[in-house]
């Protein structure tokens, strides 16, 4: 009966002894698994930081400008003559009719038909 | 330990297996015969001190369970082990970044390495500096030698080497040569924000600009500074300037972009400028700010306030008249009209033609002391208290004689910086009220604002710079839709001797759209020289008109204002002039 009961004891002990160890290496892999991650999640921030200044450097208004002229040489800043109003669209039953002239820009910037066939307004 | 003891006991004092085992406590019998007291006495004093010893064992034991406990349980909430793992959000730089009122980059710091020596490990100092030389041209060798043979500890060979730089050193295998972790301020603008961002030294601290007057907050602070420019303004101003300053041979060009509700400054350039990544490199007057720090007598432009003044002093109505027949003389000075009409003025045409006679009749009727009062209201007197340490101090008359309060009815004799001058203009056109114009992001009703004329006296003056635009001076700032108005402005430059005919400065300050203005566009040229185009004009009508005109056309869209009809009947109600019922309507409308 003692002897089950010191048998016991020393089984527990043995056990939390165990556990205790198990748990102390797991915490330390854990953390030195966090230290890592920490570690390039900086590296990271690190990189994103330069990454934004280049980014930024790359965005610079003048190089767009450039690009656009070169590239996309029909797309120019929008004029004045470009917007209109809700008020000023034709309806919807008026369109089906035969009037392919209504003009959707504000009286007086009607743009020329030659700006708006070469996609550009002046 | 224990058992032995009973099994010595047991030896002792023999008992039938039967009572032993219904004894639960081990007690010692007690037999009859007395003769036995000796051995009785030595087991009496064992228990007492097996008593006392697993008292003072279980109480070691006690304490340090509790300790344990302690230790595993309670302790690790006041110090935390994850203390030695380097914290995520600790990526801190020496600087903190600017950005534009739209979060786009404008400064921010990167880490970089730099180049130095330990002496006392290097081998050859002269094998080391022609091999560092090889990587680097620029140094020089002799002068390398010497400070790698010195006896320092500690020497600088190069300041943020590239990351190209960098591996080649590293490839040498030098001793003694090593790398230091430092951070680079980099401008990714380039020379865009030159005026605005000012620079660092080598060690990071601000010498101008932003840099400077914010040098303190932005080692403090870990989140970016917004500004309150916009850099497409900014582009589209710059773009214009300096397109301009190249057409017509101008010495240096300025402009300001400015919000009329909350005086933030949209857009700032001072031409020419500077690239703030190498600052050192800049030339003559580069980094001059022209827009905070010059000064300058800007000439008719004055003539907004002048004529507000007296709209509002209730000295003059729009259409009362005043003599401009001939130059008027005054003591040693005359006063000549520039576009000369010969004739009795209304007030409304003084503004449109641009009349000098009629302006300084108008002062002289305000007088000097409300005149005074007026300027200094609209913070023409004192330095503007704008965000930067180069601002400069406006030149007023020490004395304010009658002469002066006439020259400065026109803008002469009076000097003042482009920002000043947009600032008095946003608060003649803003519905009246005055604020110190901000280069930092705010939001509405952030910067105090002080009443400074009527809503009605504004909104006169509104009109005056739309009829400006329409039938005068300004015509060729005009862009279709968005209502602009304005006021050109040219002066002579005074150098020795007086007023210099062929060094024009050349302004024009236009606000849009005018009937509810929400930006005042400011464009000033150096000493533009006249071309076949401007008819060898080189006025502000003729060469800094056009680029308000172009600016305001760039930045109508990307400020979201919709273009309007100018003849539909509303615009033209309330951009038309205030009459006086039945005053004589004039030949020249």
């Amino acid at each position: 009966m003692r002897l089950t009961l010191v048998i016991v004891w020393i089984a527990l002990v043995a056990a939390a002894v165990a556990a205790m160890f198990h748990i102390s290496f797991e915490v330390e892999k854990l953390e030195a698994r966090l230290h890592d991650v920490n570690r390039q999640i900086v590296r990271e921030q690190e990189a994103i930081h330069v990454l934004q200044a280049e980014w930024s450097y790359l965005n610079r208004p003048q190089r767009l400008e450039a690009l656009s002229q070169e590239l996309l040489p029909n797309l120019t800043p929008v004029a004045s003559t470009q917007f209109t109003t809700f008020a000023r669209l034709p309806k919807r039953s008026e369109t089906n009719g035969a009037d392919e002239n209504t003009s959707i820009a504000p009286a007086g910037f009607a743009p020329t038909a030659e700006s708006i066939a070469r996609g550009r307004l002046q | 330990m224990i058992e032995r003891l009973k099994r010595a006991r047991r030896l002792a004092h023999p008992v039938p297996p039967a009572q032993r085992g219904q004894r639960r406590r081990p007690c010692v019998p007690c037999p009859p015969e007395s003769n036995i007291g000796p051995a009785r006495e030595a087991i009496e004093t064992g228990r007492m001190r097996l008593t006392i010893t697993g008292a003072i064992l279980t109480l070691a034991f006690a304490v340090v369970g509790l300790r344990l406990v302690d230790v595993s349980m309670l302790q690790a909430a006041v110090e935390p082990r994850a203390l030695h793992a380097p914290k995520t959000a600790s990526l801190q730089f020496n600087r903190a970044d600017i950005v534009d009122r739209n979060g786009i980059l404008l400064a921010t710091s990167l880490p970089t390495a730099s180049l130095y020596a330990d002496p006392r490990q290097v081998l050859d100092p002269a094998v080391a500096a022609q091999r560092l030389v090889e990587v680097f041209p620029e140094l020089d060798r002799a002068q390398l030698e010497t400070r790698l043979a010195s006896k320092r500890a500690f020497v600088w060979i190069k300041r943020d080497v590239t990351p190209r730089e960098q591996w080649n050193v590293i490839r040498l295998g030098l001793p003694g040569i090593e790398f230091r972790r430092e951070e680079t301020r980099v401008y990714p603008q380039g020379r865009l924000m030159s005026h605005v961002l000012g620079y660092v030294d080598v060690d990071e601290r601000g010498i101008a600009g932003i840099e400077r007057r914010f040098e303190r907050e932005l080692r403090d602070r870990s989140t970016p500074l917004a500004l309150s420019i916009d850099m497409r303004m900014q582009h589209a101003l710059c773009g214009e300037l300096a397109s301009a300053q190249r057409e017509f041979e101008a010495l240096g060009a300025a402009g300001l972009i400015l919000d009329v509700r909350t005086s933030e400054v949209m857009a700032l350039c001072s031409l020419p400028d500077f690239d703030p990544n190498e600052a050192g490199t800049a030339v003559g007057d580069a980094r001059f700010n022209r827009v905070a720090l010059g000064v300058y007598e800007l000439g008719s432009a004055f003539k907004i306030f002048n004529t507000a003044m007296a709209l509002d002093a209730g000295i003059a109505r729009l259409d009362d008249r005043y003599d401009a027949t001939k130059p008027l003389k005054i003591s040693r000075f005359t006063i000549r009209d520039f576009h000369a009409k010969q004739r009795w003025l209304s007030v409304s045409e003084i503004f449109m033609y641009s009349s000098n006679i009629g302006s300084a009749r108008l002062a002289l009727e305000v007088g000097g002391e409300a005149q005074q009062a007026f300027l200094g209201r609209i913070g023409l007197l004192k330095p503007s208290e704008i965000e930067l340490p180069e601002v400069g101090a406006p030149l007023v008359p020490d004395v304010w004689r009658p002469i002066s309060t006439m020259t400065i009815g026109f803008g002469h004799g009076i000097a003042v910086s482009p920002l000043q001058m947009a600032a008095g203009v946003a608060a003649m056109v803003n519905g009246g009220t005055f604020r110190q114009p901000t280069l930092i992001k705010r939001g509405d009703g952030a910067v105090p604002a002080q009443r400074v004329i009527s809503e009605r006296t504004s909104k006169q003056v509104r009109q005056l710079m739309r009829l400006v635009v329409e039938k005068g001076t300004g015509s060729r700032a005009d862009a279709p839709g968005y209502l602009v108005g304005g006021k050109t402005g040219t002066a002579e430059k005074s150098g020795s001797g007086g007023y210099q005919r062929r060094a024009l400065l050349s302004s024009f300050v236009g606000t849009f759209p005018t009937d509810d203005p929400r930006y005042v566009v400011f464009a000033l040229l150096d000493e533009p020289k006249g071309n076949k185009k401007t008819h060898g004009y080189a006025t502000g009508g003729w060469v800094a008109a056009p680029i308000v005109g172009k600016v305001v056309r760039k930045i109508g869209p990307i400020a979201g204002i919709r273009p309007q009809d100018p003849d539909v009947p509303p615009i033209r109600r309330d951009l038309a002039m205030d009459r006086t019922p039945g005053a004589r309507t004039l030949a020249s409308f």
